[in-house]
């Protein structure tokens, strides 16, 4: 693919009001509190400004993006002490149960792992796209998943017996 | 692996807590760009005069090159944000200059604003935002130099007469020269001498003096509202027909607006002309950025080099548009203008030039 050069801060503009939810609340998947995710996101992208001119286009500029949001949230959480608590008790939304039992198996999943489950099913992602974010291959992106996927059904399994 | 569907993943995570706020981004970005010039000018106040690193501070806020459209993000708008019109004028070039035209406004506070268009084929213009035009540009003439100007206005026209006197000549339909004079604004109509007076009024900064000036060097007019119009080109419709064809980030937001209906005649120089209106809203420079944002996300085009506007297919039969009959039926559209409000409060037309 030939790439581009720079990313218009218009683009910027509306990735960010189109996405900011799920930017955030994938964030927060890795810092555990959602206004240290907001803050994270908000970093993120005034970071994306500074740097519009360095993106290089040969992914997607969300998955350039996402990379940057997701270390602004790990340096947050290098920063401070996670307040992550995956053992509390769903909301009430009909289905607290499964969801508690989904909420802990994720909480044990490796940080690598949970981000990719989240950008995958939660931003909806493809693999290229979640390598350019992680950092690794796609190949690696898919054993990622993979590798989730087994430590998810083992654990659920293990919850309902 | 039926948990892992978007739904259940929904639930798990935290509500975001406020609302998507791009100025915060754009105030860390300054914020950060703030502290990394404080490393600079701390670093450079070993070699360098504070003076200089505080003009070097200065000149990130402002835009040196016109823009056609939206300012630059971060860009500080023009100040005072309204303004009283002291001259204004829509010449053409005067001979040996690049061919086009040049509109201009004068403030009493000083401010020149002004806008150069050419023919790309035949000219370039130096310093331009495109081949086209210069964007809208402002300096900043003294007390002093706002009187000098209008003073060689009012030399040279010709005032109180129905006809034209002896020795005078009419202003064309194509040139606007108005000039202040008992509180309000009054159109020239005959000149003593139309080509020596365009010809300053071409290019103010070849014969003001030095002491005319507070910022002869051009900058970027950045305005702090735009007018945004739209339009059914070449069936007018009103605009409950028109809002719902928009996305509706830029429908909600121009619905929520006051809006003046605009009337007119479209046509060409020998005729047939036919009656046209569309609608007008002042928004502000964000709001303008939302609707564009919103209508470029919808895959609407801008189709003018000379001015930020898109255009959205009206859905329907085809229409036949009266002054080009022989093209026979052709799509009725949408048309969504948007031109910087002039601190007097008023639009121009870009692309008429």
């Amino acid at each position: 693919m030939i790439g581009r050069r720079g990313a218009s801060l218009d683009e910027l503009e509306a990735l960010y009001r189109s996405r900011f939810d799920v930017f955030a609340r994938v964030a927060s998947s890795v810092t555990g509190d959602s206004e240290r995710a907001r803050d994270a996101v908000q970093e993120a992208f005034a970071t994306a400004v500074r740097k519009h001119g360095s993106f290089r286009g040969e992914g997607p500029l969300e998955a350039w993006v996402w990379r940057i949001v997701l270390n602004a949230a790990r340096s947050d959480v290098r920063r401070t002490i996670p307040a992550i608590d995956y053992e509390e008790p769903a909301s009430a939304n009909g289905q607290p149960e499964r969801d508690a039992e989904l909420r802990v198996a994720l909480g044990r999943l490796p940080e690598r792992q949970r981000t990719a489950v989240f950008l995958r099913y939660y931003a909806d992602l493809d693999y290229a796209a979640i390598a350019e974010a992680l950092g690794i291959s796609t190949g690696t992106v898919a054993a990622t998943l993979n590798a989730a996927h087994a430590a998810l059904r083992g654990r659920l399994e293990e919850a309902r017996t | 692996m039926t948990h892992l569907d978007r739904a259940s993943l929904d639930r798990l995570l935290p509500a975001t807590p406020g609302s998507p706020d791009w100025d915060d981004v754009l105030s860390r970005t300054g914020a950060q760009q703030r502290r990394h010039r404080l490393v600079v000018v701390l670093a450079a106040v070993a070699i360098l005069a504070v003076g200089t690193a505080s003009a070097f501070a200065m000149r990130a806020f402002l835009v040196d090159r016109g823009f056609i459209g939206l300012p630059p993000l971060g860009a500080t708008p023009s100040t005072p944000a309204s303004g009283e019109l002291a001259i204004s004028y829509w010449v053409g070039s005067p001979p040996g200059a690049n061919p086009g035209r040049s509109q201009a406004w004068v403030y009493t506070d000083g401010r020149l604003i002004w806008l150069r268009e050419t023919d790309p084929d035949r000219a370039r213009l130096q310093g331009a935002a495109n081949r086209w035009s210069t964007g809208f540009l402002e300096q900043r003439l003294t007390r002093k130099g706002v009187e000098l100007l209008r003073s060689e206005i009012v030399s040279s026209g010709v005032f109180g007469h129905d006809k034209p006197p002896p020795g005078s000549e009419r202003i064309p339909f194509y040139t606007e020269i108005a000039v202040r004079m008992g509180g309000r604004l009054v159109p020239v109509r005959w000149v003593s001498d139309l080509r020596s007076l365009e010809t300053r009024l071409w290019d103010p900064a070849s014969w003001l003096p030095a002491s005319a000036w507070t910022q002869r060097r051009t900058r970027a007019y950045v305005p702090s509202r735009y007018q945004v119009c739209y339009g059914g080109l070449p069936t007018p419709l009103e605009p409950s027909r028109i809002l719902p064809l928009l996305p509706p980030a830029a429908a909600d937001l121009l619905r929520a607006k006051g809006r003046t209906r605009r009337e007119g005649r479209r046509g060409w120089a020998g005729g047939p002309f036919v009656k046209s209106y569309d609608y007008c809203s002042a928004v502000t420079t964000r709001e303008a950025r939302e609707i564009a944002n919103a209508l470029a996300r919808a895959g609407a085009k801008q189709r003018d080099p000379v001015q930020l506007n898109f255009r959205v297919d009206v859905p329907g039969p085809k229409v036949v548009d009266p002054i080009r009959p022989d093209d026979g039926p052709v799509r009725n559209t949408v048309f969504i203008t948007f031109e910087p409000l002039l601190p007097h409060g008023e639009a121009t037309c870009s692309p008429c030039g």
